[in-house]
């Protein structure tokens, strides 16, 4: 149960086990807010608990009193803490001022090495709360995993809730959904561009499939509106570029374009469907899926070379929806078998395929969180398909949100979205 | 310009003509014959009267059988309109109702495919200001954005064949709808056949 010799906890190895953790109720000061004690302790809870890292360690087996125990341990009383079998301890104390304002400090303890590994003060209005505490955890799951971005990063998806196939946009952990669209048609395939400041989706506003490029905030932007479809947008990290499949050539092919829309480069040939493009995040390399050899299997087209070889090999099998994990080494998918759809993850070379989703209906439409920890994806397991979140290693599996309608196609934003 | 006085002095001359033949058969109708002698005694007064009487019926019936039988050419040449109306709507109809169907995953024409678009040729020929989209559809199973491409590939096909047998590309749009729109939602084998179509409406 405790820490290795060499005194690091690395926690991104599929076969590690959660670490026990203990979130006391946060100290208030004065001492009467049971709500801000309560309710900030929760935030932090359920952050870290999101992650899959973490076993959340029951408040019932605590041997403290929130209110008094000493919060900064100068009295070195891990024991009371190592014995119910907490390696990490995270503390709050809040002091609460006049009109809403407000001091936290939360402090992250390794109780065995008795070491203070992350101390910090926050200062704003009560209602940034969950802000300061995400901010928190973002150093947290730095600090043990090496991974940025989660806590700032947001979704998008497809929810038919008003009637028609919308966008909309949720927090990492699916607070705050909102209707990004309303064109009262179809919309689908959302893709954020690489600063998080861009959506393009696709939309039949104009009663035939265009891509539409929209500022995240102000909603300006660009359509791309060539003859025939016009679908599954993808941009290029760290470019204003954005690849798509289109057909005004004559055959479903994926493009170059700018984020104006003009067309820079072709880059499928091949007379039958090719689409579903996914890019490796140093843009050097794309998946995409084609059907030349008679099913749908998933390729890696070298953009250097101009090389293409195929990936995925079991033609009983569909295998669609291809996404490149932002840590470049792994590609995630969905597979298609006599009307079950799951979702496998292989590496970009071909080497260890697993499989991540069994028996629960159709699985699709996987998407990388930015640091790589986590895959979102649709689920028809309660029947209607919902957002599901999931660890990389196919554990934790819960749904994400609930809201009417069918939810499908998320697109886990590349980093923070402002 | 000068064709256009041409004509208003033919229909000058025309109206006239038309004037001066009523104006004679009126005074045809004020012939000897219907007058009254005020001179005659009363026996031959009476028969006159009675001979006008009987002569004034006659017109009237004659009058009422004409206008009856100017209704009845009304009322014909109605339903024959209303007819050809409904003819026509219920080939529209039956134009967009009739649908082309796709074996799974693909998007050739099978045979009963080819006579449906014959027929649909036929009528687009007999009405050469209508223009057509075709929609192209698929059943669920599979990924929207792959269906969407399928979709299309079942709409060009059929524009291809349409233009092959002489409808020109001009009168022909396709969008791909992939399964976006299904007919029916089943899930079994019968709802999918369905669903897998090409559509065809006018504008």
């Amino acid at each position: 149960m405790g820490l290795e010799e060499n005194h690091e906890i690395v926690i991104d190895k599929p076969s590690i086990k959660k670490l026990p953790i203990a979130i006391p109720l946060f100290k208030t000061i004065p001492g009467n807010r049971p709500d801000l004690s309560r309710g900030a302790s929760d935030m932090l809870w359920n952050t870290l608990e999101f992650t899959g890292y973490f076993k959340m360690l029951d408040r019932n087996t605590f041997l403290e009193d929130p209110q008094t125990f000493d919060v900064t341990f100068s009295d070195g009383t891990f024991h009371k803490w190592t014995r119910i079998g907490a390696e990490l301890v995270v503390t709050g104390s809040i002091w609460i001022k006049d009109n809403n304002m407000i001091e936290m400090e939360l402090r992250l303890f390794d109780s065995f090495k008795k070491q203070l590994l992350i101390g910090k003060e926050y200062r704003g209005w009560i209602k940034d709360q969950q802000r300061m505490v995400r901010r928190f955890c973002s150093d947290v799951i730095y600090m043990l995993s090496g991974n940025r971005g989660l806590f700032e990063s947001k979704i998008a998806f497809v929810s038919t809730g008003t009637g028609n196939k919308e966008i909309y946009t949720c927090d990492f952990d699916g607070q705050n959904p909102r209707q990004f669209t309303n064109d009262k048609n179809i919309a689908l395939f959302p893709a954020w561009s690489w600063d998080g400041k861009w959506l393009a989706y696709t939309s039949y506003k104009r009663r035939k499939p265009d891509i539409y490029i929209k500022h995240y905030r102000d909603k300006r932007g660009t359509v791309i509106a060539k003859k025939g479809i016009n679908t599954t947008p993808a941009w290029l990290p760290g470019k204003s570029m954005l690849s798509a499949t289109l057909s005004f050539e004559g055959s479903q092919d994926i493009y170059l374009l700018t984020d104006k829309g003009r067309v820079t480069k072709r880059l499928t040939r091949k007379w039958g469907i090719d689409t579903s493009p996914t890019w490796s995040p140093d843009g050097k390399k794309m998946a995409f899926v084609s059907d030349r050899a008679g099913s749908p299997q998933i390729y890696i087209k070298d953009l250097y070379s101009g090389t293409e070889r195929r990936l995925t090999f079991d033609g009983s099998k569909y295998n669609t929806q291809p996404s490149w994990s932002p840590k470049g080494d792994q590609i995630a998918y969905s597979s298609m078998e006599r009307g079950e759809i799951n979702i496998r993850v292989i590496g970009f070379d071909g080497r260890s395929p697993r499989q991540l989703t069994y028996n629960s209906g159709k699985n699709e439409s996987p998407s990388w969180s930015p640091d790589g920890s986590m895959i979102v994806f649709s689920s028809t397991r309660e029947g209607y398909p919902k957002i599901y979140v999931m660890t990389v290693r196919g554990t934790d599996q819960r749904r994400l949100l609930s809201l009417p309608g069918r939810q499908t196609g998320p697109a886990w934003s590349p980093r923070a979205v402002n | 310009m000068k064709r256009k006085l041409g004509m208003i002095f033919v229909l000058f001359f025309v109206i006239a003509g038309l004037m001066f033949t009523a104006s004679c058969a009126k005074k045809q109708i004020l012939k000897p014959g219907t007058e009254i002698d005020s001179g005659a005694d009363d026996i031959q007064t009476q028969g006159s009267t009675q001979a006008e009487r009987v002569r004034r019926n006659e017109v009237e019936r004659q009058k009422a059988l004409e206008e009856k039988r100017r209704q009845e050419r009304e009322q014909a040449r109605e339903q024959q309109a209303t007819a050809e109306r409904e003819r026509q709507s219920f080939e529209v109809a039956a134009f967009k109702n009739e649908k082309v169907y796709f074996a799974y995953n693909r998007s050739a024409l099978s045979y009963t495919a080819r006579e449906i678009l014959d027929r649909k040729a036929e009528w687009m020929r007999n009405h050469p200001n209508v223009s057509v989209v075709i929609e192209g559809h698929c059943d669920d199973r599979g990924t929207n954005e792959y269906n969407l491409a399928l979709g299309e590939k079942r709409a060009d096909t059929v524009k291809t064949y349409l233009m092959r047998i002489g409808i020109p590309g001009g009168r022909l749009t396709t969008v791909s709808y992939g399964e976006e729109r299904p007919e029916v939602y089943g899930q079994d084998e019968s709802s999918w056949a369905k669903n897998r179509r090409a559509e065809f409406v006018t504008e």
